[in-house]
Parts: C-alpha cells; structure tokens; sequence
C-alpha cells in the first residue's frame, strides 16, 4: 500500500524530529496521528506503524476529555501555543522508565500549519522532567532535615543558655544570703552583749526590766532574721543533695543539744534503726529540721521530762520520729502548726522567745527532700512528730 | 504618545474579560478546586509609568511572558511577585511547604496557568479582529518590570495595557499583572482594527 499524500509530506516536514531528544507526536484536527517520532515510540512501546493513522484517544483516552479538548480546540484553530505541566498532569503521555518508575512529563503544543494550508495540526513536543522532578525531592527533603536539625541545636543552645543563667541567678542568690545573714548578724551580736554587760552593771530595778525586754527582743530579732534567710533559702531552693546517713546526721545533732538538755533537767534518747540506707539529702538542710524539731520539743517540754529520737527503716522510706512528753499541742492548733509565724499560745512563745517559723521551715524542708510530716498530739500528755523520706 | 479614545478603551476591556472568562473556564475544568478569575483594574500607562507604578524595584517578579508577531507584534506576560507566585503555585498543588521557593519544576505549573491566561487574552483579541498571529513558545524569567519593558523591540514611546489579574482560589486572594507590550506602530494597527469593527456593528 502506497502512502498517501499525506504521510509523505508529514514525513518530508517532520522525519528529522525523529532525531530529537524530546518526544513528538502530530494531530489532525480529528485526533488522528499523524506522527510519532521514535523517542516516544521508545517510550511507550507503541511503533509509529501501529499508531500511525489512529485516533490518539482510543490509546489515550483522557485526551477526550473537556480539560484538554477545551485548550486543543485553541491549537487547532492556529493559537498560542499551550503548556501541560509536570505538576498538574503528571504525563500526557504516560509511559514508564526502565526502572518502573512513571515518567514526568512537561508537554509544549503548538499549531503547525496543515498540508493545505487552512486549518492546523496540534505538534506535542514531550519533555522528560523525570530525573529532574526527584532531584528536586530529595533536595528539599535534605534542606527539610537540615532545618529540623538546626531548629533542634537552637533549641539546645537556648536550654543551655537558660540552665547558665538559672546557675549563675543562684549563686548570686547564695552569696546574698550568705553576706545578709552575716552582715546582719554582727551588729545583733554588739547589741546582746552590750546589753548582757549593761544588765549585770546596774542593780536599778526599773533599769533592769527595760534591760530584759530589750534583750528579748533582739533575741527575737535574731530569730527572725535567722528563720527569714532560712524560708529565703528553701524559697529559692539552693539545696546541694548528696548521699547522708540519718543515724550519723542524728548523732551530730544530738551532741549539740545533749548538755542544754541535760543543763534543763530533761533528758533525751535515740532509738536508731541500723538497717537504714543512707539517702539523697541535703545535710545542712536535714540537720536544721531536726534542730527544729528537737528545739521545739526542748521548749516546750517541762523539767523532768522525756525526749526521744527513733529512726524507723522501710522498703521505700525512712521514718524520723520526735516524741516528746510535753505539753502537747490543742486540737484547734493542730491544723495551723506548719503555717507561718502561728503560734498556739501567745504568751508562752514570748516567754520562750520563738518566731513562729521553725515548724513552717520544717515542712519546707521536708518537701523540698519529697517527704512529708504529720503529727499526733495529746494535750497535757506529749507530741510525737513523724517525717517520711523516701529513699530514692 | 497617543491614547485611546473611550471607545477604544472600551472595545479592549471588553476583549480582556471575554479573554480571562474563558481562561477562567479552562482553569476549572483543569483544577481540583474552583478558582475565580477578575480584572478589577485595566488601564493604557506609558512605559515610565508603568516602571513607577507596577512592582517599583522588584527585582526577581515570576514572569511568564508570550511573544506574538504578524499583523501586529509584541508581547503579552502574567507578572507575579515571587512569594504570590509561590502560593499560587502551592494552593493549586495542594500542596503546604513553609520553606517554598520556586523551583524549575515549580515554575513549570506557573507556566502553564500563565499560559492559560494569556491564551484567552491573545485568543480574544485576534479572534474577534479577524486577524492570525504566530507565537514563540513561551517563557519563564524572574526579573525586573524594566527589564521586561526594554526587551526585544517594545516601542517604549507607545501605550502599555496595564491590567491587574485577582485570581482568588481557596479563599486566598493572589494579584498578578497582565502587560501587553507592542512594537512600533502594532498598536496604530491594532486601533484601526477596532475603529474597523465598531464601524462594522
């Protein structure tokens, strides 16, 4: 069968675009093809023999559709040339790559003039965009993992800056309350033994009480002032925690307070439990707490009286009891004995000097180590104080 | 320079909104989603006017732009600036990228809508002059409003049509700018031809 008139003169216009790198295929007005060059015959395995003269759409039939025979119909008339990108089609002309993968195509139409000069056929010049179309991907997946990682190390360095600036704020914190609490301290100290001399120089009566409420309440002052530095430090928890023995921290203590004790007519025992592990703690911290406690109990615990120190081990916690046989404390008080500056009767505290804020930095002290306190009392009978320190 | 007369004027916004109606239809037989296409704004500016008033020192504007030639000859482009060239591009994609720029990829989807828009513009101008012009394939460039002014043989001393494109898609609301330059004496030609079809009517 002889070509017809057609097939020659496509094939004398558009034979070289079979060298082309880009795939080529020809339209009449009707859809039929009437070329198809070798790279897209190569990529879709359809021969230009086998398509030659066919409509494209009984291959390719979403070519029917409005979205492109709306833009087409343009081609055909002898318009501006037309784009179907890679993005919003994928190919027009889909066919796969050796490896599988379906190709991306960037397809360019343009009116060519037809053989008799009046009407227009559609030439679609297909760009493989492919290879390009992934590096693309993974470019943006690298610079999306670069900026994760970057966000993350400033994330880090800003922790980092936070931390130093919270280290450095406490320190400061520490000196301050070291200097006050020296600094005010020296003059207080001037002024009880100014007044221990004063009061012991002169044997006017009047003279003398004067001399007795001033000293009482510089004492106060003092106390205040020590348990002020103290809610001060537990405030802004400067705590160092390290490993302490309970029993060997008690004993400590107790050397202390035995000889005021005993000086008092009272006395005082511990009842250690040797099995306790030693636990996280801050020493200087704990041992004020007990110094409260076994003040506390001191104080209000008459001549004659009994104070006794346990130490009680479990699984979980250790137990701290102070119990004393004192004057125990009122079931209205209870309730108010951690808050600060309470105290249950007025005129006993001005007798024995308090602030008020030895139990309220007991309880602080014991949360800050994730403890917890209770007390069991009896009024006329005693007060037993239980802490519980958890190990870990 | 000379300006065109109100009927003139006229006869040309007409032209471009038929023009952008029908890319607008073509973009939503396309499009997943439903887009809306509006010339609120068309005007003749000079070319030093146009440099002041449009995009002034914008360097990198997305720029697809279609050269035609025959009866008359210039070039019509879809100018965006590049972040709205970048949404346009994503919002049609479906696709949510902080960091987008626009890649070569990328550019290739604007592309194809700026051809679609243009195509409507051209295609109602010389349908309804009755006159065939032949095209270059179109191209994309990221450069400045004076570099598109100068380029190839735009008749500086002539009028530009100047009109502004809101393409409003998933409530986001993008601006772009149609510019339709002409070379020496396409726009005298062009004028006849109206003056001819109103004659005509």
């Amino acid at each position: 069968m002889t070509d017809s008139s057609e097939t020659i003169y496509i094939r004398n216009c558009f034979g070289i675009l079979d060298l082309m790198p880009l795939g080529i295929c020809i339209l009449r007005s009707d859809y039929t093809v009437v070329f198809w060059n070798n790279t897209l015959a190569d990529w879709t395995q359809i021969p230009y023999q086998t398509i030659k003269g066919r409509d494209v759409r009984e291959y390719y039939p979403h070519l029917g559709e409005p979205r492109y025979t709306t833009r087409l119909e343009g081609i055909f008339n002898g318009g501006a040339p037309t784009i179907f990108s890679s993005q919003l089609h994928h190919s027009i002309f889909p066919s796969e790559m050796w490896n599988k993968q379906m190709r991306f195509q960037h397809t360019t139409v343009t009116a060519v003039p037809d053989m008799d000069g009046e009407g227009f056929y559609a030439m679609f010049a297909v760009q493989d965009v492919t290879d390009l179309t992934y590096r693309i991907q993974n470019y943006r997946q690298m610079r999306d993992q670069a900026l994760a990682e970057i966000a993350r190390r400033e994330q880090a360095e800003e922790q980092a800056l936070q931390l130093a600036i919270d280290k450095n704020r406490a320190e400061i914190l520490q000196r301050f309350v070291t200097n006050a609490s020296h600094d005010l301290k020296t003059p207080l100290t001037t002024i009880k033994t100014r007044l221990y001399l004063l009061q012991r120089l002169t044997d006017s009566e009047k003279l003398q009480q004067h001399l007795d409420v001033l000293d009482l309440q510089t004492t106060r002052l003092e106390t205040l002032l020590e348990g002020m530095l103290d809610t001060a430090r537990l405030d802004f928890s400067l705590f160092n925690f390290a490993e302490v023995n309970v029993n060997r921290l008690i004993n400590y203590v107790l050397a202390d307070q035995q000889m005021l004790i005993a000086a008092q007519n009272k006395t005082i025992e511990f009842v250690a439990d040797d099995t306790c592990p030693t636990i996280q703690a801050d020493e200087i911290q704990l041992s004020q707490m007990i110094i409260n406690l076994v003040i506390n109990a001191r104080t209000y615990t008459p001549e004659g009286g009994n104070i006794t120190i346990r130490t009680i081990c479990q699984e979980q916690a250790v137990i701290i009891e102070v119990e004393d046989t004192g004057i125990g404390i009122g079931e209205q008080d209870l309730p108010h004995i951690f808050d600060h500056f309470y105290r249950a009767d007025q005129a006993r505290s001005t007798e024995t000097g308090g602030a008020g804020l030895g139990l309220t930095i007991t309880k602080k002290i014991v949360e800050a180590h994730q403890g917890s306190i209770d007390v069991e009392s009896v009024e006329g009978e005693g007060s037993i104080f239980r802490i519980r320190l958890p190990i870990k | 320079m000379n300006m065109l007369t109100e009927t003139q004027l006229d006869v040309f916004r007409e032209l471009v909104n038929i023009g952008v109606g029908r890319a607008a239809k073509a973009l939503n037989q396309m499009l997943q989603c439903r887009i809306h296409l509006q010339v609120p704004d068309m005007r003749f500016l000079t070319a030093d006017q146009l440099k002041q008033e449009i995009h002034f020192g914008e360097e990198h504007l997305s720029i697809v732009r279609l050269r035609f030639s025959g009866p008359f000859s210039g070039s019509t482009s879809l100018v965006f600036p590049p972040e709205s060239a970048s949404n346009l591009v994503q919002l049609l994609l479906d696709e949510v990228d902080d960091e987008a720029e626009l890649d070569s990829i990328r550019a290739g989807t604007l592309m194809e809508v700026g051809n679609i828009v243009i195509n409507g513009v051209m295609g109602s101008i010389s349908n309804v002059l009755n006159q065939h012009l032949s095209y270059l394939i179109p191209v994309y460039a990221e450069d400045s409003i004076e570099v598109l002014v100068d380029a190839d043989n735009t008749d500086t001393n002539e009028a530009i049509l100047y009109a502004q494109a809101a393409f409003t898609i998933k409530e986001a609301l993008i601006q772009g700018s149609i510019i339709l330059l002409f070379e020496i004496g396409s726009l005298d030609i062009l004028r006849a031809a109206i003056d001819q079809l109103v004659a005509d009517t």
